[in-house]
């Protein structure tokens, strides 16, 4: 297969062994690369027992055959590890150039495992990989890391950091690169912290040969242009380029897809439209600062002149100001990027952090939390303030409801009890994203199901399908479903649930962006590329069973870790219940549980879950298993 | 010949076509053809604004310059807008 190495690099932090180690060839043709190959190694490296801080966990940071490729969406890479607050496997997906240089220094991946007695960082410079002190850039955020490794190491570097949340092993900690992109989901970031490892400095010049270059440029061309036509064709206030994922809120509004007041609500004018497009590029002063090779653009850069708020750096994203804005009630657009702002510096994944700041919120209003607790803050729904400051203490892990807060919202909800678990959105103690069940069933199966990466919106998005428009004809979900049946029925639900999961596992393996579908990518146009790239003569069948391969060995690590069907059928209790008034007002995802376990019927499981022998055999995974 | 119309994710385009399903009869045979009778009977801008993802039958994504795809009497054209979710 081309387009890979089929290599990885190794380090051991306690013992220092920098190697780099051949694959089998037939490793990456049957798990791709990104989430694929690092489900493989955590499978054959991570035994039960292993907890996320220990030594022994790995960390694997992963690259994919669309790595290093001129395609719009190919900067994505991947980081897979045993996730601190599910204390199951998770990938994280994260962006920028640094996956782009890992691949250009020759290596598939890096696996890091071990301890290492100080801090440290890890240094790649093409085939020389080295661990150097990093005391001096201990305790700095991740902005300020950034900037010094690169003026150390020079500005082909790419970094990917922690900031002093994954240092104190915040459990949602997140992994930053270039000062934009996050790996947040699942606490990455707490992993390099308990391994005393600060950053990876990395810098690549080779080329991975591709099987078929004039046919890859080819593609490259005419998908780069497609992309960036597509958006600019969009309606006002749907383009990305211009606005980001603020275009979101204005067709999620009509869905009641949104977080409102801790989800309780549906309706919130002023906060929908102030944090929405357009008003949000002309607040933040935002201005595209799309990752290498993207001709769509999504991210950007802001620059907020503000007495309060005024800071310079990514502008949030929709799942940012969703959760930390619209869940809290708070509307000021300023506030809420300055929010999210903190939250990058420190490397906190802000979608867990905004349920547990609602969490507080209502606790506040409920009773269960005083102004004892909260060090004088009146967590009053809407308050930006208290929104700003208690994130605050949460990020420096401050004693007492700081401290807690960052160790989930189960754990605070378990602490200060008096029934405040019924206001504590998590699944496997993994707070739920920014994309409501009511709005669409399959999302809250696919939450519950989820193999790769606990409840999360990206790691299989079904929900788009009923709240982004999203098909995917060559996986069998067209235009021909009735959309506003199918948005509330568990008729079909597991069927679009395990393919729109395996169609994630794929894109995060190759490694590609989600967000290029939004503009019109389509799976043929990826199962073209990586024919083109590797050599393979794959259709969409074979496409899809790599997805579904690689979704197998998820759930296996998942029953390895000890996820039960009890886990997987505990659904919270605030998304169980119907909204009063907004879209889709009155609904609820009743027969959850039942769906679930016929979700495993679909999948080819028993009622534990546990993929059957035919299955396993199906997958081609007997001699992994 | 009678081409369905499908729309989603344009509400302000729906309110201006009339719905979301339709049928149209265009003379011709192609997807050009089935673009220039939407521009007579609903304005070229509304048209134009529906340009973001075509799919024919439910199974073939159509490029949006591909004026000459042949488009057959029954066939269903849909047109959808994505739009991006964090
Ligand atoms: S769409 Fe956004 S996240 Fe994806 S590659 Fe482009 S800028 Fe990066």
């Amino acid at each position: 297969m081309k387009g890979v190495w089929n290599k990885i690099a190794r380090v051991d932090l306690t013992s220092g062994n920098c190697t780099i180690e051949t694959l089998e060839e037939k490793v990456l043709e049957q798990f791709i690369g990104g989430a694929g190959l690092g489900a493989y190694i955590l499978y054959k490296e991570v035994p039960k027992g292993v907890m996320s801080a220990d030594p022994e966990n790995r960390i694997i940071f992963a690259t994919g055959p669309f790595n290093g490729i001129r395609q719009t969406g190919a900067a994505k890479w991947s980081i897979v590890s045993k996730s601190p607050s599910l204390e199951a496997n998770a990938t994280s997906c994260i962006t920028n150039s640094w996956g782009y240089e890992l691949k250009n220094a020759g290596v598939d991946a890096l696996v890091v495992q071990g301890k290492a007695v100080q801090p440290v960082m890890i240094v790649i410079d093409d085939d020389a990989i080295r661990m150097e002190p990093a005391t001096e850039i201990w305790g700095k955020d991740s902005y300020e890391t950034d900037d010094l490794l690169k003026e150390q190491f020079g500005k082909d570097f790419e970094i990917a950091c922690i900031g002093p949340a994954g240092e104190k092993q915040l459990k949602y900690a997140a992994v930053v690169t270039g000062k934009c992109s996050f790996a947040g989901r699942g606490g990455m970031g707490g992993v390099m912290g308990s391994k005393n490892l600060k950053a990876v400095v990395v810098r690549g010049s080779q080329k991975c040969p591709v099987a078929n270059p004039e046919k890859l440029d080819e593609l490259n061309k005419e998908i780069n242009m497609k992309i960036y036509n597509t958006d600019k064709a969009k309606p006002a206030n749907f383009n990305i380029r211009a606005h980001g994922t603020s275009i979101a809120t204005g067709l999620f509004k009509g869905y009641g897809n949104m977080p409102l007041k801790n989800w309780q609500l549906g309706e919130f004018d002023s906060g929908i439209e102030n944090l929405g497009a357009p008003n949000y590029g002309i607040q933040l002063n935002a201005k595209p600062k799309p990752c290498k090779f993207c001709t769509l653009g999504c991210k950007n850069h802001a620059e907020v002149i503000d007495d309060k708020y005024g800071f310079v750096g990514e502008g949030p994203e929709y799942e940012s100001f969703a959760m930390m804005g619209l869940n809290l009630m708070v509307d000021d657009m300023k506030a809420v990027a300055y929010g999210g702002h903190i939250a990058n510096t420190y490397g906190i994944d802000t979608i867990s952090l905004g349920a547990c700041l609602a969490w507080a919120f209502e606790s506040y209003e409920k009773g269960v939390l005083t102004r004892e607790n909260t060090g004088g803050l009146v967590l009053e729904w809407g308050n930006a303030e208290a929104m700003v400051e208690l994130t605050k203490k949460v990020a420096n892990r401050e004693v007492g409801l700081g401290y807690l807060l960052g160790e989930g919202v189960r754990t605070a909800a378990k602490y200060y009890g008096k029934g405040s678990e019924a206001w504590a959105v998590e699944i496997k103690n993994m707070e739920v994203p920014a994309h409501d069940p009511r709005a669409s069933f399959v999302a809250g199966l696919n939450y519950l199901t989820g193999a790769s990466c606990g409840p999360n919106h990206e790691k299989g998005n079904p929900q788009h399908m009923f709240v982004a428009h999203i098909l995917l004809p060559e996986f069998g979900i067209s235009d021909d479903i009735d959309f506003e049946k199918e948005r509330h029925s568990w008729e079909h639900a597991s069927r679009y649930t395990a393919a729109f999961q395996n169609y994630s596992n794929l894109v995060d393996s190759l490694v590609h962006c989600k967000f290029m579908v939004f503009s019109g990518y389509t799976l043929t146009d990826m199962l073209n590329t990586f024919n083109a790239v590797t050599g393979l003569d794959w259709n969409f069948e074979t496409f899809e069973k790599a997805g579904e391969r690689i979704f197998t060995v998820q759930k296996l690590l998942n029953l390895r870790y000890g996820i039960t069907v009890a886990d997987e059928t505990k659904f919270p209790e605030r998304l169980m219940q119907a909204k009063a008034e907004g879209p889709y007002a009155g609904v609820a995802p009743v027969g959850i549980e039942d769906a679930v376990l016929d979700y495993y019927r679909h999948r080819g499981w028993d009622e534990t879950g546990m993929p059957l022998q035919e299955k396993i055999n199906e997958m081609d995974l007997q001699e992994l298993v | 010949m009678k081409v369905t119309i499908k729309v989603r994710g344009f509400p302000d385009v729906e309110a201006a076509l009339g719905g979301n399903r339709f049928m149209l009869e265009v003379e011709g045979s192609t997807f050009g053809d089935v673009l220039a009778e939407m521009d007579r009977q609903f304005g070229e801008d509304n048209r134009k604004a529906l340009m973001v993802q075509v799919l024919l039958n439910s199974k073939y994504w159509v490029k949006v310059d591909a004026l000459s795809t042949p488009v057959q009497d029954g066939n269903t054209l849909s047109f959808s807008n994505m739009v991006a979710g964090g």
